[in-house]
């Protein structure tokens, strides 16, 4: 598989898959081979912990920002090199900016300090909205808020799962089967994938805009500004304001109406004249939840690698039988289904079971064969 | 003498960079999206205040766009941001010590409140092994350490290094060629002292 007649400390140093390995970048493959050299080659067992041990005190005391906190960074800085605004073709041009300095805005709020925070909560838009709207929903509603700095996994009644970003706050009822409609509130930013039930269709309340969907991923950006971002990663949402006359009528229809977004279009409302905005996702660089670009292709993959694959997604922990499922292996592509459907197909696939409990998935198996 | 092809270097660079000095803002933020972990990464080891890091990389990058029109070509972008910000880095932390408000060591130390969350979530994922070796690496002198992170860590070649540390490639061979050579004399010692402090560690 490799060749390897290392045999000094600089041997090893020098080659760039062991340090792949050392760093945790290697793939499955080759992290499988550099496991067992120390088994094979017990000769050469001491140089080579003692190569490791070099490169990751080479590496030190260095470390990284965790990513939302690059994010925040990255926008801070293409905000204050953003080219000058051009009249010309005024939709493309105009919207661009608006998402980026919307989305520099979002991570603000979350780096703030509390009584900051809080403050901002009562006297921006899209809270007071917000509020207005939770506290007069016919029936009780549940709220789930992230302070975290990471994004909390919200998993609906319904089968649907919202990936909501940190410093934002969802309202949904605790029962959706019970009504009509599946209605959820939105302030900041989440990510959805639906359930796909065309008679209960999807409705997110942001700001002053309804999102429609009847089964799809995408994402809802609705923070402090007037600006309120819709992303769609597959299947067709459509948008419309709350004071759309027509509001009444678009709802209840089962076909979409409105602003009818598709992959990767964008749906950008700017208050102050009231209009929708549509235009393209001009480069996947702006789609900076791992999840929206994450694509769940898996070929003969190890089942421990595929449920590592979702806890990175998800940032959900899955408990599962290492031992018991270690000779579980998975073909399969999943793409925008929620994350309990997802489970579902694999389960099925590997004759297994799932379960959700304290915020963990539990995985039952009697492993394969 | 230590010497290989550069590494994840891509090979677009010098047209993603012509693109950027362009004016083309997708470009700029490809650039920024691309090298921003590992320089910032690379700023920790210079200090640990956090924020400061964070200023340094936005300062740079917003005055490379300013200048975009008079920066020079580059065929290696992660050579050209390590340069420039190693330099941006040592420059401003001169300031600062200048200043007297405070010092490496003392930043290193006091993260600032806003920062501590992140440190402590950081310091977590870090410490979860303990290198035994670590203390005969921190005996080295700083330039040979540097050298080694540059070449071991971020997979530099030896030109590439002697750019960014602003020294002739010679040197740098000789950096890395004593600190392996210390490294393999003093590979025992790595394990007596951790005994010692085993052995003297509660008294302390």
């Amino acid at each position: 598989m490799k060749s390897f007649n290392h045999s000094e400390l600089r041997d090893f140093l020098e080659d760039e898959s062991f340090r792949m390995w050392v760093f945790g970048e290697a793939t499955p493959e080759l992290a499988q081979w550099w496991e067992q050299v120390p088994l094979l080659y017990p000769e050469k067992a001491p140089v080579f912990h003692r190569a490791k041990e070099t490169l990751l005190a080479i590496q030190g005391e260095t470390f990284t920002l965790p990513p939302a906190r690059v994010r925040h960074n990255i926008r801070r800085i293409t905000e204050a090199t953003q080219p000058a605004v051009e009249p010309l073709n005024p939709e493309r041009r105009y919207t661009l900016p608006v998402w980026r300095w919307a989305a520099a805005a979002v991570l603000v709020i979350g780096m703030a300090w509390l009584g900051w925070d809080q403050y901002q909560r009562v006297s921006d838009p899209t809270t007071r909205i917000y509020q207005e709207l939770t506290t007069s929903a016919a029936t009780p509603l549940e709220e789930v808020t992230n302070t975290t700095s990471d994004n909390k996994l919200v998993m609906l009644t319904d089968g649907s799962s919202v990936l909501l970003l940190p410093n934002s706050r969802i309202s949904f009822p605790r029962e959706f089967n019970s009504h009509a409609q599946r209605e959820v509130y939105l302030t900041g930013e989440a990510f959805f994938e639906v359930a796909k039930n065309p008679e209960k269709p999807f409705f997110v309340y942001a700001n002053n805009i309804i999102t429609k969907v009847l089964g799809t991923s995408f994402t809802v950006k609705a923070t402090k500004d007037d600006q309120i971002n819709v992303i769609v990663k597959t299947g067709k949402v459509s948008v419309f304001t709350r004071s759309d006359k027509e509001r009444v009528e678009k709802q209840q229809s089962k076909q979409l109406a409105g602003l009818v977004l598709t992959p990767n279009q964008r749906m950008v409302f700017d208050q102050e004249d009231g209009r929708l905005l549509r235009s393209l996702v001009d480069s996947p660089t702006i789609l900076d939840i791992p999840i929206q670009r994450a694509m769940f292709e898996f070929s003969g993959t190890p089942i421990n690698r595929v449920f590592a694959a979702l806890e990175r997604a998800y940032g959900v922990e899955i408990v599962f039988d290492e031992e018991v499922m270690k000779n579980c292996f998975l073909t399969a592509s999943l793409d925008d289904e929620p994350l309990f459907e997802k489970l579902s197909m694999i389960c099925r696939t590997l004759d297994a079971h799932h379960e959700q409990m304290d915020g963990k998935i539990i995985i039952t198996s009697k492993g394969c064969r | 003498m230590i010497d290989t092809a550069p590494l994840n270097d891509n090979p677009l660079d010098q047209q993603l960079w012509q693109l950027f000095k362009d004016g083309n803002h997708e470009a700029f933020e490809q650039i920024i999206e691309r090298h921003y972990d590992s320089l910032f990464r690379f700023g920790t080891r210079f200090t640990k205040d956090i924020s400061f890091i964070e200023d340094c990389l936005h300062d740079l990058f917003v005055y490379l766009w300013e200048k975009r029109l008079s920066l020079s070509a580059t065929d290696s972008i992660r050579k050209y941001l390590f340069k420039s910000f190693r330099h941006k880095m040592l420059l401003e932390l001169q300031r600062v010590q200048r200043r007297g408000w405070v010092s490496e060591d003392e930043a290193s130390e006091l993260p600032s409140e806003q920062n501590f969350q992140d440190v402590l979530f950081l310091l977590e994922k870090e410490q979860l092994t303990v290198h035994k070796i670590k203390h005969v690496v921190n005996q080295l002198p700083i330039r040979q350490q540097e050298a080694l992170y540059l070449r071991y860590f971020e997979g530099l070649d030896v030109d590439q290094i002697a750019h960014i540390m602003n020294i002739n490639r010679q040197s740098v061979s000789n950096h890395l060629h004593k600190a392996l050579t210390f490294l393999r004399d003093h590979w025992e010692d790595s394990i007596i002292p951790m005994l010692l402090l085993y052995v003297f560690g509660p008294f302390h």
